[in-house]
């Protein structure tokens, strides 16, 4: 057999094959979890510098717009962000525009602030959500109080005693975003940035990453966060494993099997054009 | 003819006081913009409502007139009920409702969305092949970016990684920006077509 008849038949190989490939790709990686040497870019490095230099006590507003089928790829870099925060003895006021969020929300509470002690009310709150999109996060950002009546919980927010400082985008250090999609960051940059000059850093998946560069390059975005990598690359910094390290391994073994994948189709490919040319 | 000039002169107006508060420190119109904004608030909460409802009035007549597949209506209807319910019930921090987020909702949905990495490699397999110079330049960026995306780019070169973030921080950027100022001048002329009653499209189709 020929090298082409050989690559003719690895071209029309069975779909089937492939998809088992990609499994074993996800899945080993998975069950045995390889150490992944993480080497941290700039994005994460500057968000978790500007945590790093606010004033302990200081505001951190966060709008977790994760809807479930991106929890993978965002929830890690919320979880990582939110434990900096706390550890750092920053105040976090939560928030979401989605109506999954909340969720994710709770379940950063219960694995991050419950753990390290921090008290509900005053190291941190959790609003619940809020429709109308960019309409409504104008709307928190001029007025917490008139926006939220009660919290996530259903307790007045005029007694919780992390509200009594915060009832505007004035009060507020820092925000970050996790998004899935949405206005995100552009929607943030004209409420919270153009308005209150408020810092935004912005964790978004890969596909919407790119369309965010412009607003990082005119300083509107001060950290631009995507994917699970960035998650990784923030849980290396403040060494603190999450779940965004635990999948880099499968992130890494399916990304080299596409690579493998399209690299054999193109040899498959030249190394049959003469005969196809010849017919 | 008045249902069609109401609305736009509520728009008109709506739209008048938000650009003014943009750009004017009058409290009076800080204060009108607000309740607009609360009321689109209000109004949104509704349209989730009404959509459930709508959602619900839809599967129903499936299931009564048991169409194609209707089946899965009826588990539309169920999940709804469950979830719906719970949480207008009990509010959406109860255990019941994060029990069923945790262990149902939330892992079908990432279990679909990963169903995708299947079709993803199979396309990658049999359509992402060099037909031409321009294929062979946008497989290339894609490579570079792939690359730089794992800790292997790195690995393999220090250089990978720069080059996935030149990629995306020149050639992706120039083109980002083109379709953000574009698009951002496009808004500013539909939105005065608007204002000025010249576009109707918003009332529905073929709207005159």
């Amino acid at each position: 057999m020929s090298f082409a008849d050989f690559m003719l038949r690895v071209q029309s190989v069975d779909t089937r094959i492939i998809r088992v490939l990609v499994f074993l790709a996800i899945l080993i990686p998975l069950v045995n979890p390889l150490p992944v040497p993480m080497v941290v870019t700039d994005a994460p490095r500057t968000l978790y510098d500007f945590i790093e230099q606010l004033p302990p006590g200081s505001v951190m507003l966060v709008d977790t717009n994760i809807s479930a089928a991106y929890r993978p790829t965002l929830y890690g870099t919320a979880e990582a962000v939110f434990s900096h925060a706390m550890r750092r003895g920053l105040r976090v006021v939560l928030t979401s525009f989605a109506p999954e969020g909340p969720m994710f929300n709770e379940q950063m509470i219960e694995s991050v602030a419950v753990p390290a002690g921090k008290v509900y009310g005053v190291d941190y709150v959790h609003l619940g959500y809020r429709a109308g999109g960019e309409g409504a996060v104008a709307e928190v950002l001029r007025d917490f109080h008139g926006a939220y009546d009660t919290d996530f919980h259903g307790n007045r927010v005029a007694d919780i005693p992390i509200m009594q400082d915060v009832r505007t985008a004035r009060d507020v250090s820092l925000v970050v975003i996790h998004s899935a999609g949405g206005y995100a960051g552009g929607g943030w940059v004209r409420q919270a940035v153009d308005p209150y000059g408020l810092p935004l850093a912005v964790s978004v998946t890969g596909v919407m990453a790119p369309s965010h560069y412009p607003y990082t390059d005119a300083g509107q975005i001060i950290a631009l966060l995507s994917d699970m990598k960035s998650g990784a690359e923030y849980e290396t910094l403040i060494q603190r494993p999450g779940v965004s390290l635990a999948g880099m391994g499968a992130q890494t073994f399916a990304h080299i099997l596409i690579i493998l994948l399209i690299f054999l189709s193109n040899v498959s490919y030249f190394a049959n054009r003469g005969r196809r040319a010849k017919k | 003819m008045a249902t069609k000039t109401m609305p736009s002169a509520i728009l008109a107006i709506v739209a008048t006081v938000m650009i003014l508060d943009n750009f004017l420190n009058i409290p009076v119109l800080g204060s009108l913009s607000s309740e607009i904004r609360i009321w689109g608030v209000i109004i949104a909460a509704f349209a989730l409502g009404l959509a459930s409802i709508n959602l619900a009035r839809f599967h129903v007549v499936r299931v009564a007139r048991q169409t194609t597949d209707w089946p899965y209506s009826v588990a539309c209807l169920i999940a709804m009920a469950a979830f719906g319910l719970g949480g207008i019930a009990a509010g959406p921090g109860n255990d019941y409702y994060r029990f069923y987020f945790a262990n149902f909702f939330s892992p079908m949905a990432v279990a679909t969305m990963g169903m995708t990495i299947f079709f993803i490699a199979t396309a990658a397999f049999r359509a992402v092949t060099i037909r031409s110079l321009e294929a062979g330049v946008l497989l290339a960026a894609a490579l570079v970016v792939m690359l730089g995306n794992i800790p292997l780019g790195d690995a393999i070169s220090p250089h990978i990684p720069d080059a996935a973030e030149w990629i995306r921080r020149i050639p992706n950027m120039a083109g980002q920006r083109g379709i953000l100022i574009t698009s951002a001048i496009g808004s500013i002329a539909f939105g005065l077509r608007v204002l000025i009653g010249l576009e109707r499209t918003q009332f529905g189709a073929g709207a005159g």
